[in-house]
């Protein structure tokens, strides 16, 4: 591993490291649980690439089932969330009415 | 040649970190749930390819080919859904202030579907059904 290598892989860590605290306020903040959902989604996506990120600088495949696995079931988080949060009664603004998020 | 491969897949890394960076940035500067999801979706989904790509390039075997080749292939299965599922709960829960959105051509549509006689839909003016009604 060179030093370019080295550098360009610890700016990717880095812009990973921010977005992940970018994701954890926006699930203790969001004003609504989707927010949270979503930013759940985003933790999740970020584990993936720390663990690429990993792989390619140790050179090991043996933690590439993490990402594998983390994409194929990381959405469900996010699904149940929409899927049991969600508002019960079916309320749906007509055209041109001002909804509750209006100010 | 090895070094350049190297070198490359750091590169791949590096895209995909930036646009899971991209992805952050947009929780932050977009003011509702329909906008954040924007960027929630669709680089992040390059993003995780991207550096499926620069694991498969960096670590030379042939079970990262394989690992990396399934991880996009169900990446880009289940990302348009938990995309699809977040996007509806937002809208019909009325979190998405109607002054965010240029044209709602959903409310168009449902509008007319109301106004459609149907037995099983409610007459249009009602607002609220039984709660276990989410099939429409």
């Amino acid at each position: 591993m060179t030093v370019v290598v080295n550098a360009i892989l610890l700016l990717a860590a880095l812009l990973l490291t921010i977005s992940a605290l970018v994701a954890i306020q926006r699930i203790a903040v969001g004003p609504s649980q989707l927010d949270r959902s979503i930013g759940s989604d985003l933790m999740v996506a970020v584990v993936i690439g720390s663990v690429g990120l990993w792989a390619t600088w140790a050179d090991q495949d043996t933690e590439i089932v993490i990402p594998l696995l983390l994409s194929m079931v990381g959405f469900t988080g996010a699904v149940s969330i929409a899927r049991l949060v969600s508002e019960r009664v079916v309320y749906r603004p007509k055209s041109g009415e001002k909804i509750r998020g209006d100010r | 040649m090895t070094a350049v491969l190297d070198l490359v897949s750091a590169l791949f890394v590096l895209v995909g970190a930036f646009m899971c960076f991209a992805a952050a940035v947009s929780l932050v500067r977009y003011p509702d749930v329909l906008g954040k999801l924007h960027a929630i979706t669709k680089p992040q989904s390059l993003g995780v390819m991207a550096i499926a790509i620069g694991v498969a390039l960096g670590v030379r075997t042939w079970w990262a080919l394989s690992v990396a080749i399934i991880t996009i292939v169900f990446q880009l299965l289940t990302s348009p859904v938990a995309a699809n599922m977040v996007a509806r709960g937002a809208y019909r829960s009325g979190i998405v202030p109607s002054r965010n959105l240029n044209v709602d051509h959903l409310a168009e549509d449902l509008d007319e579907a109301d106004a459609r006689p149907d037995r099983l839909t409610p007459p249009p003016g009602g607002n609220s059904e039984p709660s276990g009604d989410h099939t429409r």
